[in-house]
């Protein structure tokens, strides 16, 4: 049995026209970069656009990947969010999430046969989606990676570039986020110091 | 996610306030929406127009890469392959120091000289599945580049993205090499 090849292995012979070394990058990356396109804009057609453009930029003349640098995958995601940035730009002004009076309740046991709380469920996961994609980009991008796409903290950290921890304290703020955007207006909230007992709790 | 399950004193505490009760269920809540949104979109794929749109593209590019010899492999200095990491580098020693003890010259090769000539020649060994070793520069090729014949480890070829390689069975493999100036080898690919 030969080693599998590593992804700079695979770019090297992409760079010298071997057509299946490109092509088995591509399938090996091509899904996680996709869904990160995917959840970053909420739109296909641009995650599409997206996965499309990054993988020709390991093609062009001027790519300037440097294996010594890092991974591959973090350099193709390096180019997807920067990618992104500039979706959100073309997609501007930028529509504030209305999420009116609906409460947001997505019940913690799921499944059943009960065809109206699917309904509900479905709305509630329709909310959250879009909550997600309401959020400011450098929290939507850790909740994208770690929460939806199930992605290690380290690896994240990897794809985006910063230490851990960063990963980790956007992560907590961007939930907090989330819950603020899904709790109807009308609610009280609890006051700072009820929020500081419950964070201590977590 | 962090663990919500409050523990001892805490879980007193949210059974009697209501407010840090309620949140921790929005808490969870958010826990399990989010984990119902991942298993939703696990199976998103890309379209399969884009893997045919892709290769269509690269096709259309490495003929561009034929039309102008070597492109992507053949600038000095700055050339991405050029700054390869140490395990490129390290396999090029192995096979500078496997070519260098085997020594040898089999045939001297004659070309027109002049630069333009020496690029055509250089560009038709690339084009003839030559891969250049991470630090060979174009112009020591020169115009009369010696090619030897050897047996090489079947590894350093494979790691230095020689076309085939990782297909041929057994530990070694015959390779020419293209030797530039001073000898020096320059250039590498299998022989079939
Ligand atoms: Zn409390």
């Amino acid at each position: 049995m030969t080693v599998p090849e590593t992804d700079a292995e695979l770019l090297v012979r992409s760079r010298q026209g071997d057509e299946s070394a490109f092509l088995l990058l591509y399938r090996r990356l091509e899904s996680p970069l996709y869904r990160f396109a995917l959840n970053m804009t909420g739109s296909p057609a641009s995650a599409e656009d997206i996965t499309q453009e990054a993988f020709l930029a390991l093609l062009r003349e001027d790519c300037g990947y440097q294996p010594e640098r890092g991974t591959l995958s973090a350099y193709l995601f390096g180019i997807a969010r920067k990618l992104v940035l500039r979706h959100q730009d073309r997609n501007r002004p930028y529509v504030e999430l209305e999420l009116g009076d609906t409460e947001w309740q997505y019940p913690e046991r799921a499944a059943g046969p009960d065809p109206m709380r699917e309904i509900l469920e479905r709305e509630a996961l329709e909310l959250l989606r879009r909550a997600v994609v309401s959020l400011p980009r450098r929290y939507r991008e850790v909740v994208v990676l770690c929460d939806l796409q199930e992605i290690d903290y380290a690896e994240a950290a990897d794809l985006l570039g910063c230490p851990v921890g960063t990963v980790r304290s956007r992560l907590h703020r961007a939930r907090a986020l989330l819950l603020e955007k899904l709790q109807p207006r009308r609610e009280p909230r609890p006051d700072p110091n009820t929020w500081n007992t419950a964070r201590s709790l977590i | 996610m962090p663990e919500l399950e409050p523990a001892g004193k805490s879980f007193a505490h949210i059974r009697e306030c209501s407010a840090c009760a309620r949140l921790l269920a929005q808490q969870r809540a958010l826990r399990a929406g989010l984990k119902s949104l991942a298993k939703e979109q696990a199976g998103a794929e890309p379209p399969a127009r884009l893997e045919t749109a892709l290769l269509q593209e690269f096709r259309r590019q490495t003929h561009a890469w034929r039309g102008r010899p070597a492109m992507p492999v053949r600038e000095t200095k700055t050339a991405w392959w050029l700054r390869w990491p140490a395990w490129a580098s390290a396999a090029a020693v192995t096979a500078a120091l496997v070519l260098l003890l085997a020594g040898g010259r089999v045939g001297n090769k004659h070309a027109p000289s002049g630069s333009t000539a020496a690029e055509a020649e250089t560009a038709s060994y690339l084009d003839s599945g030559f891969v250049p070793l991470p630090y060979a520069s174009v112009s020591s090729l020169g115009t009369e580049p010696d090619l030897v014949r050897l047996e090489m480890p079947r590894s350093a070829l494979v790691t230095l993205g020689v076309p085939g390689a990782a297909d041929v069975t057994g530990d070694s493999v015959e390779a020419e090499v293209l030797l530039g100036d001073g000898g020096v080898p320059e250039a590498v690919r299998l022989v079939e």
